[in-house]
């Protein structure tokens, strides 16, 4: 008895969890799964995904008890951002504390949040289970990692496994290294196409999970800015690896320190590739961290304050660049690094104020979101 | 943070749509033509009530009553979406049914994960033969899935 779903099994779900949304399809869906899952007793969490901006409770997605070759295990199955209420979320970024107490993105835990007392009655109410499949796709990857986060969090069930396929960031750095570890990493299947935008946000301080490792299939150029995200993709991409071992498994390059070091160099090179989102995501990691070692400023999130993480991380590095010479140094080169990204060259000798770092941060986030979209023309 | 995630999606939607735009993608089939034969046991099913629906924005449904052949037809359906424009899965729930009695009998459903029309069978047209007292089964041919009793040809 297999205990991982194979990459097809997984990316069927992901997509075919869809489908539950509507009462069209809701039961072509539970039929063809009732040999593998205890369909009777299933459940459909209607959640709310809209954040709130627009709250809409509708289905979002199954759990239930495996039966057959999957007896012993359980699936929690999230569906992804299928209509404008969903699509909203997306755009519904702030961070908040996780119910397991790591920054995640508010919209995700708003997500889960709805869902979380319908998640707990099921978990709670599994009997000789050991295995639970979390599985989704876009928005529902990201749902889906929260909740294999809490599941093992909260529950005795010993392994809990992750497959999501053009997952976007969920959480803090915090949250994402607690998160690997809890699951352990090969327990998650973390499946993207080299020109799916999607998981490239949300942008830095955001990480994936697992940290290290993923399964990064090449895909080619497309006019479409998204068409690498569908999941028709990523079931096409499954179906011909066979099985995970046939699915190439990349670390995400990992950037020494010494190569950082040398990209903030005044003499180093600046251009804006591709790449130049991976070493600068590591050189802003590459810094930040040395502001809060160097100075022991934390850089607190939430709290009762209007101010977004954005500012507090202008502030924090406006901060740390007045107080010690170390800092101000490393400080000094990332904003004239990313000035110069956005076309502005820095004069010596110029003080960096919070206002001055915000406004660099924005205008090079708009420059990336530029090449997020190009990236489909370019790689490949 | 929120801005600046706003921003980035913002700007990724715009061009996006843009993009759109220039091809006219806008415009998205939420169910393509439809051409079914529909019989029982062989034979013709005269005049029996067939409802079509689907489900993208809301549920909608139109209705029709087969000919003396047990032929019906529907035309296509097009709707428009801002949702189009966003980084999402199109998700088309569609469903035939035939009303026997009191009773509805669905004899084909499709996620339908495309924009354009005859995706459902990868671009054919959608023409049918339903021999109702056929098993309905799973098809996964045309990369969407595919329940129903209905045949067509290859």
């Amino acid at each position: 008895m297999s205990r991982t779903l194979t990459p097809i099994y997984a990316a069927n779900l992901a997509s075919d969890v869809y489908d539950v949304k509507s009462v069209i399809t809701r039961d072509d869906f539970l039929d063809d799964y009732k040999s593998d899952m205890e369909i009777k007793s299933a459940n459909l969490p209607s959640g709310i995904t809209g954040g709130y901006i627009f709250n809409k409770p509708h289905v979002i997605g199954m759990f239930s008890a495996g039966k057959g070759k999957y007896k012993g295990q359980a699936f929690v199955a999230i569906k992804g951002t299928a209509s404008l209420y969903d699509a909203l979320t997306d755009l519904n970024a702030g961070v908040h504390s996780s119910h397991t107490g790591f920054q995640v993105h508010q919209g995700f835990y708003y997500a889960l949040n709805s869902i979380l007392q319908e998640l707990r009655q099921f978990v709670s109410g599994l009997k000789g289970v050991s295995v639970i499949h979390c599985v989704g796709h876009s928005l529902g990857g990201a749902i889906a990692t929260l909740a294999a986060d809490w599941i093992k969090a909260n529950s005795a069930i010993s392994t809990v496994k992750l497959y999501a396929f053009g997952s976007p960031r969920v959480g803090l750095e915090s949250f994402a290294a607690k998160c690997t570890s809890r699951l352990v990493a090969n327990n998650v299947y973390r499946v993207y196409h080299r020109t799916d935008p999607v998981p490239m946000v949300p942008t830095w301080p955001f990480y994936h999970v697992p940290t290290n490792t993923g399964y990064l299939v090449d895909s080619p150029a497309s006019i479409k800015p998204w068409e690498y995200h569908l999941m028709k993709h990523y079931m096409r991409s499954a179906k011909s690896a066979g099985s995970w071992e046939g699915m190439a498994s990349h670390c995400p390059i990992k950037h020494m320190d010494s190569a950082i070091e040398h990209w903030l160099q005044p003499d180093g090179v600046v251009s804006f590739a591709a790449s130049t989102l991976e070493i600068l995501n590591a050189a802003l990691i590459y810094v930040i961290k040395k502001v809060i070692n160097l100075s022991g400023i934390a850089i607190v999130v939430g709290g009762g304050t209007t101010l977004t993480l954005l500012d507090r991380m202008a502030m924090y590095m406006a901060k740390a660049a007045n107080a010690s010479k170390d800092l101000s140094i490393w400080v000094y080169h990332l904003v004239k690094k990313m000035a110069a990204l956005i076309g502005i060259k820095i004069k010596g000798g110029m003080d960096f104020t919070a206002s001055f770092i915000r406004q660099v941060f924005m205008s090079l986030h708009r420059k990336i979101s530029e090449v997020v979209w190009r990236i489909g023309q370019e790689v490949g | 943070m929120r801005y600046t995630i706003i921003l980035t999606l913002s700007l990724i939607l715009f061009s996006g749509a843009k993009a759109m735009s220039i091809l006219g993608i806008g415009k998205t089939c939420v169910f393509s033509a439809v051409k079914v034969r529909l019989i029982n046991n062989g034979l013709p099913m005269k005049n029996a009530q067939v409802i079509r629906r689907w489900e993208w924005n809301s549920l909608q449904e139109d209705k029709t009553i087969t000919d003396e052949n047990g032929y019906f037809e529907f035309p296509a359906v097009f709707e428009k979406s801002l949702a189009r424009i966003l980084p999402i899965e199109l998700v088309i729930a569609q469903g035939l049914y035939v009303v026997e009695g009191d009773e509805e009998k669905k004899i084909w459903s499709n996620s339908k994960r495309e924009p354009e029309e005859n995706a459902e069978f990868n671009g054919k047209t959608f023409e049918l033969t339903c021999e109702i007292t056929n098993e309905m089964k799973t098809y996964r041919d045309f990369g969407s899935r595919m329940r129903t009793l209905c045949t067509w040809e290859d």
